[in-house]
């Protein structure tokens, strides 16, 4: 096995290096690139601690017994945060190694880079950005578009004839001029036999539209139907996705990010594969045909057209990238301006309390001056370049006027072919124009596609076992060992050995960011320890099937989420089967049955976004009334009635008295005095169980908990 | 020391003449104040950006504040000196001497820069929010792995960084 090892980038002294850390033989090996290297023994050492720092870190190794301040610590390398991940799992391996004796191998997912660049890789982005390659982004796309291939041809195919049938259409303007309105000179011809033919060749023109723009239509019609489709598709594919992710996997991306991704960069792909998709390939006809038909007209007037076109396709180029970087600024001042004003808005109670009114109107003048200073400024750069270099590439035109008009003269070009090189000409530069927009709308497809890419090849981190065990929850809960924490490197749960008997109810006490709520997010396995395990039951609660723990599991959270509906709905949510009886009951156990029935349409009330129509109170009832419904095993009250005034504190809390019977209860309060039930309390502190014991117990150990009850009621006394 | 106003909402302000900072034998920096040793303790920036040697929170390992030293100047010439170099390396800051190109890709922006005479490549991923340019001039830059760097003075820095770096920083 190779030894545990990790890069490190700074010296003791803050300078930057390239040196490794490697852990082999109960040895530190701490190596510089100039050769200079440092051994530190295990021996005598107590555990390896990482600490970050601002945009640093560093490791330290804590000798046994040595004091608390850290000030015998032993400095063994320092760090910028490109190397934070690896050196935490080293760190995690060795604590490990020190605890059990068992030399651990750290995990190549931990180390995030590219394995093509070395760069590394975006948190969230699973494929490196530089490396990855466009064909394969659209090839992969394609896959989605499988289904629908025979169909999107055939529309294809009807865009391509449609195109084609309108290529034709000057060769009729040539006959008709060349052939009855200017015949070539000493032709003969009969003013009926000229009327007859122009009347033939109009008919045929018109026929020859019409049934191109049919065919347009049918082709429109048949893309959009599929367009819709897909984007349908697609929609319900990443949305799929995302409701079956961890909840660490969606924390890592807001909910912005997330709505984003479901509607807009799917839309942007549909846009892409539906209308570009389809304008490249009558666009190509179109090039390919004028071109040809340019060439065999006249080879010379059409290579006179063609030059400037490369030379034109370059300057657009440069230009191009100078426009970018001067719309990103525009786009930015925009975004600036318009996000200050967002800001105002919302908070214009708070700005018109303060008095500063003023001091708002100057910062967003400014923010508004900015952005018109820049705007106008790209207009004129835009008005200036653009239309010259348009007019470099349509320089040809010009030409054609001067040059195939001398032909006409000398006899060498009938008036009709001059027609139709023009008109060919005017062909061919729709498709060139479009074309120097498409590196742009690529750019944008594939942007959105590898977006898309992230969610749909996620890894499902929280899998379930594929014999999954059946839970009989009579509602024994054990924590052995457990460890975690969010970042691999910053652990907030150390040591956590914890039992739990059936009915019993446990209160869980601690400060803020003790690991109170994280304890709780494992118990319900929205994340996996990273040692350790957790059972219910005695078993496993991994090997158990994740829509089967959760079912047996009821949580009342702080702060209530009510979805768009009513309130029916709202309670129904726990258990869709539930009869009308059942949600009365479990409203009438949560003492929410009296406000609903006050209400004009009762259970069938609208609560709004959000249940904004009602009050914190009532929200928190339905909350509880849906946690009844479902009549879990196991039972999680996260901080349920903290943020309440004490006449409803004490509905709730006889709510929550009904609701507790014979399940086995973990609560976590921080107004201590609704714990007065608990038969156990377990303080957290730092991610460790600090203390565990009844009220009474814990209050005569005079620790943390009485330091917080006595905390609690010096607060009490102050507000009386 | 604090003024009322600050002592009476609970700031403590260390007497600049009772504290003493040095370095222990391991490297770490310990304190001793009015006499009393502190341990190992731990510096911290009030204002990072703005008044770096001002303001600075001192905590033991635990980040428990013991109080605030108003201004490091104040300090003895080997505190002063020790705090300083503490501080910096606590807030690892390097500063981008040039940057030689910004590519986007896909919505994230890659730096080439160079940092003292060493070639530094990384990623930014939402640019608006991870570029900063701060009311004494000077510009901030995050990366997707939490490092920061910073260009001290954007008036002096060379014209190419300033055209690149530009269109980011409204």
């Amino acid at each position: 096995m190779k030894a545990p090892y990790a890069k490190f980038d700074l010296t003791p002294d803050g300078a930057l290096c390239d040196g490794t850390l490697t852990f082999g033989d109960d040895i530190f090996t701490v190596s510089y690139e100039n050769g200079g290297v440092s051994r530190f023994p295990l021996n005598g050492i107590s555990q390896a601690r990482q600490f970050t720092d601002i945009g640093c870190g560093r490791l330290e190794l804590v000798p046994e017994n040595a004091p608390d301040d850290g000030s015998e610590n032993i400095l063994l390398c320092r760090f910028s945060m490109s190397h934070v991940i690896q050196i935490g799992e080293l760190c995690k391996v060795v604590n490990h190694y020190i605890k059990s004796g068992e030399l651990l191998e750290i995990s190549d997912s931990e180390m995030h880079v590219c394995s093509i660049c070395g760069r590394h890789l975006i948190e969230g982005i699973d494929v490196c950005l530089f490396c990855v390659k466009k064909g394969y982004v659209f090839s992969r796309a394609l896959g989605f578009f499988k289904k629908y291939l025979p169909v999107v041809i055939f529309s294809c195919i009807l865009m391509v004839l449609s195109n084609l049938l309108t290529a034709v259409m000057p060769i009729f303007n040539q006959k008709i001029l060349d052939n009855y309105i200017s015949p070539a000179p000493g032709t003969t011809v009969f003013f009926d036999s000229q009327f007859k033919g122009i009347a033939i060749l109009a008919f045929l023109m018109g026929l020859t539209f019409s049934l191109s723009r049919v065919l347009s239509i049918f082709s429109g019609r048949i893309s959009n139907r599929i367009g819709s489709k897909f984007s349908n598709d697609l929609r319900i594919m990443v949305y799929d996705k995302i409701q079956r992710q961890s909840l660490s996997s969606i924390s890592k991306k807001t909910s912005g990010n997330l709505i984003k991704r479901i509607t807009k960069d799917t839309e942007v792909v549909k846009e892409f594969f539906n209308e570009q998709g389809r304008y490249l390939v009558s666009q190509i006809v179109i090039l390919a045909v004028s071109l040809s038909m340019l060439l065999r007209t006249n080879a010379k007037l059409a290579l006179l057209v063609i030059f400037p076109v490369p030379i034109g396709f370059f300057a657009i180029k440069s230009f191009w990238s100078v426009i970018r970087l001067r719309y990103e600024k525009q786009w930015r001042a925009d975004s600036r301006a318009t996000s200050i004003l967002h800001d105002i808005i919302r908070g214009i109670r708070v700005v018109k309390s303060f008095g500063n009114e003023e001091r708002e109107i100057n910062k967003f003048s400014s923010a508004s001056r900015s952005l018109a200073k820049i705007s106008a400024s790209n207009e004129k750069f835009w008005a200036l370049t653009f239309p010259l270099v348009g007019n470099f590439i349509t320089i040809g035109e010009f030409l054609i006027l001067f040059f195939g008009g001398r032909m006409v003269l000398k006899g060498t070009l009938t008036l009709g072919e001059l027609v139709l090189f023009n008109t060919y000409l005017a062909f061919l530069y729709t498709p060139l124009r479009w074309m120097s927009t498409l590196p742009r709308r690529i750019a944008n497809a594939s942007t959105s596609l590898v977006k898309l890419y992230e969610i749909l090849d996620e890894e499902f981190t929280l899998k379930d076992t594929p014999l999954p065990k059946s839970l009989n929850a009579g509602g024994a809960v054990e924590f052995k060992n457990v460890e975690f924490g969010y970042k691999s490197y910053e652990p907030v749960l150390t040591d956590i050995n914890l039992k739990i008997n059936p009915g019993e109810m446990i209160g869980l006490v601690g400060h803020s960011g003790a690991g109170k709520s994280t304890l709780i997010n494992l118990c319900m396995r929205l994340y996996d320890p990273s040692l350790g395990s957790i059972t219910i039951d005695g078993t496993d609660i991994r090997d158990i099937e994740q829509s089967e723990l959760r079912n047996n599991i009821g949580v009342v959270f702080q702060e209530t989420y009510l979805f768009s509906g009513s309130v029916w709905d709202n309670i129904a949510y726990a258990r869709h089967d539930a009869s009308a009886e059942e949600i009365l009951a479990a409203a009438k156990a949560a003492n929410a049955h009296e406000f609903v029935m006050k209400l004009p349409d009762g259970y069938d009330t609208a609560v709004g976004e959000n249940g904004h129509s009602l009050s914190g109170g009532e929200r928190q009832r339905i909350a509880i009334a849906r946690a009844i419904l479902k009549n879990p095993k196991i039972l999680i009250l996260d901080e349920a009635t903290s943020s309440l005034d004490p006449e409803t504190e004490g509905k709730i809390q006889e709510a929550i008295a009904r609701l507790t019977e014979n399940r086995t209860t973990i609560a976590i309060a921080h107004r201590l005095s609704t714990l007065k039930n608990a038969d156990k309390l377990v303080v957290i502190e730092k991610g460790k169980i600090a203390e565990i014991g009844s009220h009474k117990e814990l209050m005569k150990l005079k620790g943390i908990y009485y330091d917080l009850v006595m905390a609690q009621r010096q607060t009490a006394k102050l507000k009386k | 020391m604090c003024d009322k106003y600050s002592q009476a909402l609970n700031l403590e302000c260390l007497n600049p003449d009772g504290v003493s900072l040095s370095r222990n034998k391991n490297g770490f920096i310990i304190m001793t104040l009015n006499g009393d040793d502190k341990g190992r303790v731990k510096l911290t920036r009030a204002f990072p950006n703005d008044m770096p040697y001002s303001f600075i929170g001192v905590t033991d390992i635990e980040d428990r504040e013991i109080g605030i030293i108003r201004q490091l100047s104040q300090l003895d010439s080997n505190s002063l000196a020790v705090a300083k170099e503490e501080l910096d390396k606590r807030y690892f800051l390097p500063e981008i001497s040039q940057i030689n190109s910004i590519k986007e890709k896909m919505g994230s922006f890659y730096f080439e820069t160079t940092i003292g005479n060493k070639k530094k490549n990384f990623a930014v991923k939402d640019i608006s929010r991870s570029i900063r340019f701060t009311p004494d001039n000077s510009v901030l830059v995050s990366d997707v792995d939490g490092n920061r760097y910073a260009i001290p003075d954007f008036d002096k820095i060379k014209r190419k960084t300033k055209r690149l770096l530009e269109p980011y920083l409204y």
